[in-house]
């Protein structure tokens, strides 16, 4: 009887099937449309239903999607969570240090006023502000009005019971004393309406484009970079023209001072000194010296 | 068991090459290749590639296929892989 190895059976049965797949993929070779047709008939309904999960607006799909988005959206919120807890602790601990330095520096911490703005132009005159506080809240008339820290715009010039109005530096015929930094020189800024004003000067005066212009009369105070230089060599004056950092249209909060403030332009200044001199700077003394020793020697002439 | 995990081994391995995940796909298909045979894997090379197209130019999952399935084979007779049970 004759017997056949396992081993051999099985190598036998290897070359078979390798032989057989061999010839698959050579067919495939040889006739790739069949194949591709035969691959998608069969496969159809496999992408087809991957097709279902990923784009059906069915409920089972949408479920399913809105499941792993959700999820993912988890995740970023935790990390984002994470992050601003994080970030939170150094806020605090700058706040608290702000705080202590104020306290430090004996400066108050409630010397201005938050407001929002209310109306603006163009449903106000160029250039207004109407904010939201007035004098129930300690707004006065003549207060300054910032926008930030340092940038201040303008002053109130209306207060009523639950509103003002801020008259901006800007406005047509304001002017107020400035500063102009870079070129060193003590001008007075016009407003020019519009959301633009200008500082006058003389001819020969460095001003340049960029220059800060200070407000010296409100601390903090700066308005703005001078933007465009007009000069003639024929003239004996230059403008330098300004307008707010922000825009009208973008100022939604500002914040008034509580102290009220004179603008100060020179003759103001001249009134004021010249009051000083009249009513404070008065040597009663030397008056009545000067009076007695006058009419002494009227007698003594007389008498002669 | 022994069938129904390996039944499990060959969906994770398909699911894997039609989701795009090879190296998972390559993990698991030596995996299946070793444990029962590639022989199982290369109708489904076959078909995906079908699919795409891939005959025009270079079936390659096909091609893979049956090298798995020839390396396999080979190193199955060198390697005591299988049990008495499996035998």
């Amino acid at each position: 009887m004759k017997v056949r190895s396992r081993r051999k059976s099985s190598n036998q049965k290897f070359y078979r099937i390798t032989l057989f797949v061999v010839a698959l993929l050579v067919l495939g070779l040889v006739l790739p449309i069949v194949v591709t047709s035969v691959g998608r008939v069969l496969l159809y309904p496999v992408y087809a239903t991957q097709l279902w999960f990923q784009e059906s607006t069915a409920a089972i799909p949408t479920l399913l999607r809105e499941k792993s988005d959700l999820r993912a959206e988890i995740k970023e919120l935790e990390s984002a969570l994470a992050l601003a807890q994080s970030s939170n602790v150094t806020q605090q601990r700058l706040f608290e240090e702000n705080v202590w330095l104020r306290e430090l520096l004996g400066a108050e911490r409630d010397d201005r006023i938050a407001a929002a703005v209310v109306a603006r132009p163009n449903q106000l005159p160029y250039d207004f502000l109407q904010i939201d506080q007035g004098v129930d809240a300690g707004v006065t008339e003549g207060a300054p009005v910032y926008v930030g820290i340092d940038n201040v715009i303008g002053v109130v010039a209306h207060a009523a019971p639950d509103f003002a109005f801020v008259e901006l530096f800007t406005s047509p015929g304001f002017e107020i004393t400035s500063y102009v930094s870079g070129a060193n020189i003590i001008a007075t800024l016009e407003g020019f309406g519009g959301g633009v004003a200008r500082v006058r000067v003389p001819q020969g005066i460095p001003l340049s484009i960029g220059n800060l212009v200070h407000v010296p009369s409100i601390q903090p105070g700066v308005f703005g970079r001078i933007n465009y230089i007009e000069g003639e060599p024929t003239q004996p004056e230059q403008f330098g023209y300004l307008t707010m950092n922000k825009p009208i249209a973008s100022i939604h909060y500002v914040a008034v001072g509580r102290q009220a403030i004179e603008p100060a332009n020179a003759e103001a200044v001249e009134t004021a000194v010249q009051s000083i001199f009249e009513t404070q700077l008065l040597v009663d003394s030397l008056d009545a010296t000067f009076t007695a020793t006058t009419s002494t020697s009227t007698n003594a002439t007389s008498t002669n | 068991m022994h069938k129904a995990f390996s039944i499990f081994l060959f969906l994770v391995t398909v699911g894997a090459i039609l989701q795009g995940q090879f190296i998972i796909a390559s993990l698991f298909g030596i995996w299946f290749s070793f444990m029962v045979s590639a022989i199982w894997l290369v109708p489904i090379a076959f078909l995906i590639d079908g699919y795409f197209g891939a005959f025009h130019e270079v079936p390659v999952l096909t091609v893979v296929a049956i090298l798995l399935f020839i390396v396999t084979e080979l190193a199955q007779r060198h390697i005591a892989w299988h049990t008495e049970e499996t035998l």
